[in-house]
């Protein structure tokens, strides 16, 4: 209980929140926000903006290698990069030929709508290039919507990582990120069926985390733990330690200042006013959510762990990205906490259930983002029967389509890795290669 | 099969089950209707319900009349390569417009499932596009993820703004207590708050940007007591015209002075009932084509003389509204309509007691007792209100034919919502006669024998272009009646 204390100061931050949800008065602000927005600078600084923010969604890629490399022992490393690097290469190509018609199809019938990209005329670009239509340009657009759409393939990669085969899993991402994810999309950003039942979701909890989440949860049950996490007798879990924790929590920082810009960018506009409240809530959301994980893991794991704190954060980085624009940051910091929490008490089930995530992906993605979903009915009084649906949905969609196209894999060609590869390391068995070679490391 | 391979499947399928099980679960909550409204006769293979009621206290969010943008998508596809491709046809600019709409419903907080009545002014030249339009409007309303049908009115003018856009479509919704800009502490009242609209009559928020001369939304506050408006036309060319047979009456002016004539009789309208330019919320105004001027429209003019009552320094009151053009009464010099809506300020329930001193559910403003219309109705702010969809009669023939089977269908209809023609509010009478302006008497006749007593409801009789299946006349009516 005495270490306990040092989060004693904790309780002081309660005070401010008494003032916290005032309106703040601006006389003129109607004129102030109607100059900026209807002028032509606001369109190139919001352009600008959009770039810069799937910049940022760019470097969450990394944050994910990092990461996942991290949280895997040594002699899986390579694997897992390479999956890393395949998922961003195939979502771009994937996203351009097939997958932005299909979620964005300008008019759409709710449902499904697949369409293609390739052979559009030049100038009808030009054409769209103007503050008329939007904030951002058609390039903006599609940039800033290809980042997030490999998110939800490289959520399931780390939960898969250290036992799977990699042919087989480059199939299914294939196909989840081409056809699954464009068109369950569609039914929220797409102005589809859950967009006009008023589900809200502002930054993907539903379309990006649950979807992953759930995703990965159908591969996982599919793959089975790996080899030793339970014990083969009592059938107790044993912890597997990632091999470098530095490298895990560099993947960590990377992924939550990547993140300022997933949410940021999702107002597809550099809104005065609330651009700045969605990266406060966002940056306040992950705090609230480590703190809160790490408050709780000393108390139910009776020390302090790192891979939880971590975990933590992104629990409440997911939970803050439905909505982040609509709630106020008192609300913010209390739908991160939760979300911290829901993550450690996710891992723990996990194990219960006797299913390995190497990584924590189906905690941080999954519950976090069922959460999530409901924190704008929670806070911002949305409905809170069409989020549950709209999460319901999320996560059916995606472990269906998970569960029969790698359950098909599986019959077919196999999905996981022999015992003697994942005993040796898929590093040596898939590649042929290390990641840190013997003799580099006997030298120095 | 190996153990663990089984464990999976049996896992899978558990959670599979569940969540199949909680998704019917939760859309058996989900789709339930907004309980402030019932709607009748919206069976299975019909497109709208014949009435929608609002209970009581029910605030009302009303839009303005959504027009098309260019397809943004369908350009950057190729999809469009003319100059009319830009806007889409009917069916693709009505999807558009209802995205729109959605989306401003959401802003307020409402969905879909919260509208009261759908009413589409689709352009009918060379001809009314019936197909496109359901089919948009199915994709919105009465089908699986949406069940619910509000009351719809759908007819077919000559022209909207653009040439090129061919439907128009504005809502009118029921704000659920819990949400809208009047639920104290929610995010729609703190969004509201910090749009700081300028707002004329203490009942009534505004939507939209600052600088349109129009709002996209009016909310109007739950127990608030509405006002209906008469269509209002300009001045004829001598007062003694204005009794005359439709025939014999001729205006003069364009439409800028008839405009400004015709506002000056709106707030002389307004003040017969104690209401003031500050008041009105939603204006409807139907602008004809010039034969003088070649057939052209002009919605400059109009704008003008908009501007000098409404969206000035001295009355920054700004309506949410629809501007169409329809035939009209253009072959007499007459260049356009206006009628408009209103909401009583502060506690206007003293104003709806009989003469018996019990309470009312309407009140109708007739100070010519030669008038065959109220200038205008108000209604009590307990009345029920009820939407009747637009009706057609069943049966094809000539005008006054139609409208008596109309108003057979009328009083069918009135009654299944517990009204009779007493509590009809307004009269909206849309005639497809073509030049036969004369025919519009068979109209008139039946309208007669359905009001004969002291009670006149405010009434628009407007000629349109073309109505749905082929009618000649549809009317829609609006109710209140006290529970």
């Amino acid at each position: 209980m005495k270490k306990l204390l040092c989060f004693l100061p904790l309780f002081l931050l309660a005070a401010p929140l008494a003032h916290a949800g005032r309106p703040v008065d601006f006389p003129s602000y109607d004129l102030y926000l109607d100059h900026i927005l209807y002028d032509e600078s606001f369109f190139v600084v919001s352009n600008l903006w959009m770039v810069i923010a799937a910049g940022l969604m760019f470097i969450m890629h990394l944050g994910f290698a990092t990461l996942e490399a991290g949280f895997a022992r040594a002699k899986h490393t390579v694997n897992i990069l390479y999956k890393n690097i395949f998922v961003v290469c195939l979502g771009f190509v994937a996203y351009a030929a097939f997958g932005f018609h299909t979620m964005f199809p300008g008019e759409f019938n709710g449902w499904w709508h697949p369409g293609g990209w390739f052979g559009v005329p030049a100038k009808d670009y030009f054409d769209l290039m103007t503050p008329r239509y939007d904030n951002l340009t058609w390039w903006a657009d599609f940039l800033f919507q290809s980042m997030v759409a490999a998110k939800a393939a490289t959520i399931v990669s780390g939960a898969v990582g250290e036992r799977q085969k990699l042919a087989p899993f480059l199939v299914y991402a294939t196909l989840l990120t081409a056809f699954a994810y464009p068109v369950a999309g569609a039914w929220s950003w797409g102005k589809g069926w859950l967009f006009r039942q008023g589900f809200v979701d502002f930054a993907g909890t539903g379309v990006v985390h649950i979807f992953g989440g759930f995703s990965a949860l159908a591969c996982v049950l599919l793959l089975g733990p790996r080899l030793g996490k339970y014990d083969a007798v009592t059938g107790k879990p044993r912890a597997i330690p990632g091999h470098s924790m530095p490298l895990a929590t560099i993947g960590l920082f990377i992924l939550w200042f990547g993140w300022l810009g997933f949410n940021g960018g999702s107002l597809k506009s550099a809104h005065p006013e609330l651009l700045g409240l969605v990266v406060t809530n966002t940056a306040l959301g992950g705090t609230a959510g480590g703190l809160f994980a790490m408050l709780l893991t000393p108390i139910l794991l009776a020390k302090p762990d790192l891979s939880m704190a971590i975990n933590g954060v992104l629990g409440g980085l997911v939970a803050i990205t439905g909505a982040a624009d609509i709630i106020l940051p008192h609300h913010a910091l209390m739908a991160g906490a939760v979300g911290g929490g829901v993550v450690v008490l996710g891992v723990l089930l996990l194990e219960k259930l006797k299913i390995d995530d190497p990584i924590g992906a189906i905690p941080v993605h999954a519950f976090g983002g069922l959460w999530g979903t409901l924190v704008p009915a929670v806070f911002a009084s949305a409905n809170w029967q069409w989020q549950a649906l709209g999460a319901a949905t999320y996560a059916l969609t995606a472990f269906v389509f998970s569960f029969v196209v790698y359950g098909l894999l599986k019959i077919t060609v196999g999905i996981r890795a022999s015992v003697e590869q994942e005993r040796t390391g898929l590093d040596i068995t898939e590649h042929g290669q290390e990641a840190y070679p013997a003799d580099t490391v006997a030298q120095t | 099969m190996t153990t663990p391979a089984k464990k999976a499947v049996i896992v899978g399928a558990t959670v599979f089950a569940i969540a199949v099980l909680a998704t019917f679960v939760l859309y058996t909550f989900a789709s339930k209707p907004n309980p402030a409204l019932t709607a009748r006769g919206g069976g299975p293979g019909k497109f709208y319900s014949e009435s929608v009621s609002v209970a009581p206290g029910t605030a009302l969010f009303f839009t303005w009349g959504v027009t098309p943008s260019p397809r943004a998508k369908a350009l950057a596809r190729g999809e469009a390569t003319t100059e009319a491709e830009r806007y889409g046809d009917t069916y693709a600019q009505a999807r558009a417009l209802m995205t729109q709409l959605t989306e401003d419903l959401r802003e307020v907080g409402l969905t879909l499932r919260d509208v009261i009545a759908v009413r589409a002014n689709l352009v009918a030249e060379p001809e009314l596009d019936m197909a496109g339009w359901n089919q948009a409007y199915a994709e919105f309303f009465g089908n699986a993820t949406n069940p619910h049908k509000p009351a719809r009115t759908t007819i077919g003018i000559s022209r909207l703004f653009h040439p090129d856009y061919r439907a128009e479509v504005e809502f009118i919704a029921a704000i659920p207590p819990n949400r809208g800009p009047f639920a104290k502490g929610s995010r729609f009242e703190r969004l509201y708050d910090r749009l700081h609209r300028a707002t004329t009559n203490d009942h009534v928020r505004s939507y939209g940007r600052p600088t349109w001369a129009l709002s996209t939304g009016k909310a109007i506050e739950g127990g608030s007591a509405l006002y209906f408006q008469s269509a209002i036309y300009p001045d004829p060319l001598m007062p003694a015209m204005a009794t005359m047979p439709l025939k014999l009456r001729m205006y003069k002016g364009d439409v800028a002075t008839q405009a400004e004539a015709i506002f000056k009789k709106q707030v002389a309208a307004l003040k017969e009932a104690g209401l003031t330019p500050a008041d009105p919320f939603f204006s409807r105004n139907i602008l004809y084509p010039d034969p003088k001027n070649g057939g052209r429209m002009d919605f400059a003019g109009f704008n003008k003389a908009y501007t000098g009552v409404y969206n000035n320094p001295e009355n920054v009151n700004r309506l949410a509204r629809t501007v169409m053009s329809a035939p009209g009464y253009a072959t007499q010099g007459q260049l356009l309509t206006i009628e408009t809506y209103a909401v009583y300020p502060g506690d206007a329930s003293k104003q709806f007691l009989g003469v018996d001193g019990k309470p009312v559910a309407l009140k109708a403003y007739r100070s010519d007792p030669k008038a065959t219309a109220a200038s205008g109705v108000g209604t009590a702010p307990n009345a029920r209100l009820t939407w009747l969809s637009g009706i057609v009669s069943a049966e094809r023939g000539d005008l006054k034919a139609e409208s008596a089977g109309a108003m057979k269908i009328a009083v069918e209809r009135l009654q299944a919502a517990g009204a009779t023609f007493d509590n009809v509010a307004q009269v909206r009478a849309y005639v497809a006669v073509g030049t036969d302006l004369g025919a519009i008497a068979g109209w008139d006749a039946a309208y007669a024998a359905a009001f004969p007593g002291e009670h006149r409801p405010a009434l628009t009789v407007l000629p349109v272009k073309a109505l749905p299946a082929g009618a000649k006349l549809e009317v829609e009516f609006l109710a209140a009646t006290l529970e």
